[in-house]
């Protein structure tokens, strides 16, 4: 007997952000979370994930029912972010769903998330569903009002027809209904797969004083995961690096390869510029930070997008855009290499303007371009 | 390849009677015996800022080849174009 949990962040549906000062939600790592919980972990859409929960009652102790497996998925994805939630059980994906949007706000225990619902399992989850009204089921407003004209109201009523009638009345999209009524859901669970994440992170003591000082750190860094995966036959296709500061919000800076890398020079001396970048631009936007160079504190490398680059294919339409990204890829290791005011791009604007000079315009490439131009 | 300059730098350049350059000075080394290849006259924008040049292709001994303009509405000589 299958057994399904169903969380539901309405305010993650609704659109709204979360509670103010708690920052953007990471739903990946609540999603991290639940796989401590389960294998089996679905994210079906912004605001709904899935867990199958079949058997997990023994493995949190005698008294472990439904209840207590949902406050402890409540409890883990709550450590990343206090949202109201709604949880609920069922033998099918639909039937869990429909028991997390059903479940009462009561709070018998302190121990159970804040609204639970659970749908039995068999012969009683149809005798559940058939005092429902026919407005929960996922249909659009004409299969709504056709339903209506028929005067089926409860899901009961719908589920009580031959399915025969109901193909010929409502077409296919009537049966699927009418098998939802049913409690009926042959969709299986589809558990997403955890994304690899290779880090590392060195913290200083005391402080240093400037970014670039960490450079040597950072390139071990990235020298010893790129070692790592290098014997797995492996590659990153971002790294993403975390600077924290001793007084300012961390500076966070990713750059995503246009093919897995594994040059711990380029992807170190990329990175620094860039969180050195980040780190004017703050400078520029916030002057009472005033002209001292930050102190940091740790520096945290991450690798992920994981592949194999010798089994890497190319797409066949879209060659141009990958070349494109190739192009950029290479400028960028060009313009760290030879330094700011030294590399251009040409846009040509008036082909056949008399004066040479008109005829295209020179960009510079890096931080700081300006200087003599060269065609 | 050539070098093409956005912005003109100033050369010094001696001319004949009849306005045709003869000798050129440049990055401080005089290129006395001066070949035409070229000449043409430009111009243009005469509606927002007029542009008048007058423009040379030369040739010099050692062998440099470069494009120069006399902008007729400063009076001053330009180079454009170091070819190599």
């Amino acid at each position: 007997m299958t057994r399904i949990l169903a969380l539901v962040w309405p305010t993650l549906r609704s659109g709204r952000d979360a509670p103010p000062g708690s920052g953007a939600v990471d739903v990946p790592a609540m999603l991290d979370r639940l796989d401590d919980l389960s294998p089996r972990v679905e994210a079906v859409d912004r605001g709904v994930a899935l867990v199958d929960v079949t058997g997990l009652g023994p493995a949190l102790g005698d008294t472990g029912d439904e209840r207590r497996i949902a406050a402890r998925a409540v409890a883990l994805v709550r450590e990343v972010a206090p949202l109201p939630v709604r949880a609920g059980t069922g033998e099918n994906r639909w039937l869990a769903v429909l028991a997390a949007r059903l479940a009462l706000a009561a709070r018998p225990d302190p121990a159970t998330p804040a609204a639970f619902g659970a749908i039995p399992a068999g012969p009683a989850a149809r005798r559940t569903l058939a005092v429902l009204s026919l407005d929960l089921l996922p249909a659009d407003p004409a299969t709504r009002g056709r339903f209506a004209l028929f005067g089926l109201t409860t899901m009961g009523e719908l589920a009580a027809l031959p399915r025969s009638a109901v193909g010929a009345q409502f077409g296919a999209e009537g049966e699927r209904l009418q098998a939802l009524a049913r409690g009926e859901d042959p969709r299986p669970l589809a558990p997403r797969r955890r994304p690899e994440r290779l880090t590392r992170r060195v913290g200083f003591e005391p402080p240093m004083e400037g970014i670039g000082g960490t450079a040597l750190l950072l390139r071990r860094c990235c020298a010893e995961l790129c070692d790592t995966l290098r014997a797995r036959h492996l590659a990153p296709g971002r790294a993403t690096l975390t600077c924290e500061l001793e007084d300012a919000p961390p500076l966070v800076t990713a750059l995503a390869f246009p093919e897995p890398a594994l040059e711990p020079d380029w992807i170190a001396r990329l990175l620094l510029g860039r969180l050195e970048a980040a780190a004017r631009s703050r400078r520029l936007h916030d002057p009472s930070d005033g002209d001292e160079e930050p102190r940091v504190a740790a520096i945290g490398l991450a690798l992920d997008r994981l592949s194999n680059p010798a089994a890497r294919q190319l797409g066949a339409f879209n060659v141009q855009a990958g070349r494109w990204e190739e192009l950029r890829w290479s400028v960028e290791r060009l313009t760290t290499r030879f330094g700011p005011g030294r590399l251009w791009r040409a846009t040509t604007e008036r082909p056949r303007a008399v004066l040479p000079e008109r005829r295209a315009r020179l960009t510079g490439l890096g931080h700081d371009a300006t200087g003599e131009e060269e065609p | 390849m050539t070098r093409l300059y956005q912005h003109h730098p100033l050369v010094q350049v001696e001319t004949d009677a009849s306005g045709t350059p003869v000798r050129l000075r440049l990055d401080g080394v005089t290129h006395a015996e001066v070949g035409i290849c070229n000449a043409w006259r430009i111009d243009d924008d005469w509606w927002r800022e007029p542009v008048a040049r007058s423009y040379f292709k030369l040739v010099t001994r050692d062998g440099l080849l470069c494009t120069v303009f006399w902008d007729e509405i400063r009076g001053t000589w330009h180079l454009e174009r170091i070819f190599d």
